[in-house]
């Protein structure tokens, strides 16, 4: 996985070495894809050429990120991939009057032990899934700011500990919470990796697609 | 283009789709019931989670479900107790259901202890995937599952989670055969 860039390496080689140093620092140090690309660019330019240095596009920081932990999580990322799944499977199960739906790392399998769960909830009312929450009692918090376009809200909370198998570790979730309506709009999120299945490359998977993807055969791909 | 040329060319045609289906099957076709499928099997030899080594030729002229599986595979985990209660209804009839890890010695033992599993676990790394596609599992996927007969071929195959009805037909079709 070590490419040289040479002095005249073309800009594309140089992308290319940014994409990978980003992916590792995503995986071994849990940056999110925004911060580990400026500093894969200051890395890999160093901090006079940064301000040159092209960022790399999410898919090709995300196409590295898949080589980098097919190569070095072997089947102990698979089993993490699938942790997350399972305990995604029972929290949209415990969230089922809110249509909601699988996005993110934990379906397109480039999630690390830094990852967050994340959902997307389908309401007329984002309030209605606070309302559940809290009558449930459990604790969450709101981050209104800063939303992409669709989202109504984002909740976040820990994944209660009845909801997961024994000993299992109970990961962050993210939920996303979207206006009904948009459930028919088709995900931004699509992967076109050959090696991933449908449902996988889908973008947003639902309760059935999520159960469907733990019940196939499993292989170190 | 005259009518005997037409005709020769559908003929023709005819031929071509024949053939293709003949490949088609021939490909894709079950393997045939033969001993050398399973040899490298019966060569081989792996520890159980303790570390006793097992060869597996211990088990040749039984008839033998073989479940290649790991802890990490959701539909592996689902069907061992399934795979464990055929061993328990069918081990007085000489049957023997064994499990090959594609996993570490340490994550079999402790799954064993929690799903208090009897059958005989083996641990085989990612040696083990090699041994599946010799058996036939094209894609390398788990679980997968063959049975063995008593001559050692290669009798049935399964890749993903196998149904326990089926198991039982599949044994019943075995130990009836004579």
């Amino acid at each position: 996985m070590i490419r040289s860039a040479s002095a005249s390496g073309s800009r594309d080689d140089l992308t290319l070495e940014i994409a990978a140093t980003a992916a590792r620092l995503i995986a071994e140090d849990g940056y999110d894809y925004a911060a580990a690309k400026r500093k894969a660019v200051q890395l890999v330019l160093g901090e006079t050429g940064a301000a040159r240095g092209r960022l790399p596009e999410n898919d090709l920081v995300e196409a590295e990120l898949r080589r980098y932990l097919r190569t070095f999580g072997g089947q102990d990322h698979v089993a993490l991939i699938n942790e997350l799944r399972t305990a995604a499977l029972s929290l949209m199960e415990y969230l089922g009057s809110f249509s909601p739906h699988l996005v993110g790392a934990v379906l397109n399998g480039t999630a690390t032990e830094h990852s967050a769960l994340h959902l997307h909830l389908f309401t007329d009312s984002a309030k209605d899934v606070e309302i559940f929450l809290l009558n449930e009692g459990i604790r969450f918090t709101v981050e209104e700011a800063d939303e992409p376009a669709g989202v109504l809200e984002s909740i976040r909370l820990q994944i209660p500990r009845r909801l997961l198998a024994a000993g299992a570790s109970a990961p962050d979730a993210v939920l996303s919470v979207l206006h009904t309506d948009a459930v028919r709009i088709t995900s931004r999120f699509r992967s076109s990796d050959p090696t991933l299945s449908p449902i996988e490359r889908s973008g947003r998977a639902s309760l059935t697609a999520v159960r469907a993807l733990l019940a196939a055969p499993q292989g170190l791909g | 283009m005259n009518r005997r040329a037409g005709l020769a060319l559908l003929a023709t045609g005819a031929l071509a789709a024949g053939l293709g289906v003949a490949i088609n099957w021939w490909r894709t076709r079950p393997k045939q019931a033969t001993a050398e499928a399973t040899a490298a099997l019966f060569a081989a030899t792996f520890p159980d989670p303790d570390g006793q080594l097992q060869p597996l030729a211990r088990w040749r002229g039984r008839v033998l479900v073989v479940n290649f599986w790991a802890t990490w595979c959701p539909p592996c985990v689902e069907e061992m107790p399934d795979l464990q209660e055929a061993r328990n209804a069918y081990q007085v009839r000489g049957v023997e259901v064994i499990g090959i890890g594609i996993d570490s010695a340490s994550k079999i033992a402790a799954f064993r202890d929690r799903h208090r599993i009897t059958l005989p676990l083996l641990v085989a790394g990612a040696g083990g995937s090699d041994l599946s596609r010799a058996l036939g599992n094209g894609s390398g996927g788990l679980p997968y599952t063959v049975l063995i007969d008593q001559d050692g071929g290669l009798r049935e195959r399964h890749l993903g989670q196998v149904k326990p009805e089926q198991l039982r037909r599949w044994l019943d079709a075995a130990l009836s055969r004579g």
